[in-house]
């Protein structure tokens, strides 16, 4: 399936490339004779093409010739490629564990300022993601700390184990959520939160300091909360949200995270638990995706040139 | 590594991320990028050369010809044509919604 997702978006982008280019040609002939005649060629714009233009647009013949020196994308290493978000998911990976790597705290709890300003930075630097552990006067108890497999949860009303798509062996809650359903009903339950029980952890609000005085204030604020959950053992990270409460401190585990969380970050086997790093994500605009995040998203731009 | 003279104000992060959630092959991705960088080129070129006068049109390949990285190319265009940087960002806006609805239909 995702071969044919490439070849149809290939075929697709192409067509787009090839009206611009016809565009280009229709409107600019001056311009390009000028390019021909002084035998310019106009860089960025990769070593593919003739074949892609056998049409041999003047255009295409013109813009599309190999740039001198510039190494096709591929062949360049690991970190110029991460530098413009085309590193590979285990490139990425590697690097967000060797980033994080010294940076830990011995135990596990909350991060010191320092340890806060480091952590954030290199997370930053490698997936192009804001995070922080004190969000708007907020923090957990812990921003460090085990994290436990939980179940699948109840989206909407009648819901079903049968009807989560993945990792139907983690079961399905009993009981609602924190924050109770995730839809009124499932011909109305959006992508979003769809993907919301998909990529949700659980955090221990009941526990917090404030909690008896502002539970109501913190209720809201935590509801649907986007974070990210990384495994600095192996690099690993996936952006979910605040779904549910707990767990129980007798646990030993101070989060929860879904099953899809928990296999994203490699944790859904043997132990089923793991130490991970928990931060919130500033993202006012809602544009970083739920899932796991293995790429920059910041620096999503090729450099051909 | 400098890009092109038009990537400090032309951001794809958006297409990027779209092309990561397909779920292809790393290579393959790559691929489909560099599909994306060239119709933004092409894109943006024509939208440069739409608002030059012909003259100043040879100036401009000439120096992208040189120093295609060279952040004095944006300067100049600035001198010649008013609010070419905004002209720049909506012709990318469309092109970006376009690659987008054609990559969210798949």
């Amino acid at each position: 399936m995702p071969k044919k997702k490439f070849k149809t978006a290939q075929k697709k982008l192409s067509q787009l490339r090839q009206e611009a280019l016809i565009d280009l040609e229709k409107k600019h002939q001056p311009a390009l004779k000028y390019l021909k005649k002084k035998k310019l060629l106009l860089p960025g714009l990769g070593q593919q093409s003739k074949k892609l233009l056998a049409g041999a647009t003047l255009a295409g013949s013109l813009l599309l010739g190999p740039l001198k020196g510039a190494a096709p994308l591929l062949e360049k290493p690991p970190e110029e490629r991460l530098k413009v978000g085309l590193a590979t998911a285990e490139e990425v990976n590697n690097a967000l564990k060797e980033k994080l790597a010294g940076l830990l705290p011995e135990t596990i709890g909350k991060l010191s300022e320092e340890q806060e300003k480091e952590i954030c930075q290199a997370i930053e630097e490698v997936l192009g993601i804001e995070v922080c552990s004190r969000l708007e006067g907020n923090e957990l108890n812990h921003a460090y700390a085990w994290t436990g497999y939980e179940q699948h949860l109840q989206r909407y009303p009648g819901d079903s184990l049968e009807e989560h798509d993945e990792e139907q062996v983690a079961g399905i809650a009993p009981g609602l959520g924190a924050w109770g359903y995730f839809a009124a009903s499932k011909e109305m339950m959006s992508r979003e939160e769809y993907l919301r029980e998909k990529y949700y952890v659980a955090v221990q609000t009941l526990y917090l300091p404030e909690w008896p005085d502002k539970y109501q204030e913190l209720y809201e604020w935590y509801q649907y909360r986007k974070m990210i959950m990384i495994n600095p053992e192996n690099g690993t990270a996936c952006v979910a949200v605040v779904g549910d409460a707990g767990p129980a401190e007798w646990t030993g585990k101070q989060f929860g995270g879904s099953p899809e969380v928990m296999k994203a970050l490699d944790l859904h086997l043997e132990m089923r638990k793991g130490k991970v790093l928990l931060l919130f994500v500033k993202d006012p605009n809602n544009e970083i995706p739920l899932g796991p995040i293995n790429f920059n998203v910041q620096k999503g731009q090729p450099e051909v040139a | 590594m400098r890009g092109l003279f038009w990537e400090e104000i032309v951001k794809i992060r958006e297409v990027t991320v779209q092309i990561n959630k397909l779920g292809v092959k790393e290579e393959e991705k790559f691929k489909l990028l560099e599909v994306v960088y060239q119709t933004f080129n092409v894109s943006i070129l024509d939208t440069v050369l739409s608002e030059l006068p012909e003259k100043k049109q040879k100036e401009f390949l000439a120096q992208l010809s040189e120093k295609p990285h060279s952040p004095k190319i944006i300067e100049s265009l600035k001198e010649e044509v008013k609010d070419i940087e905004e002209k720049i960002i909506q012709a990318a806006q469309r092109l970006k919604e376009k690659i987008l609805q054609q990559l969210e239909d798949l």
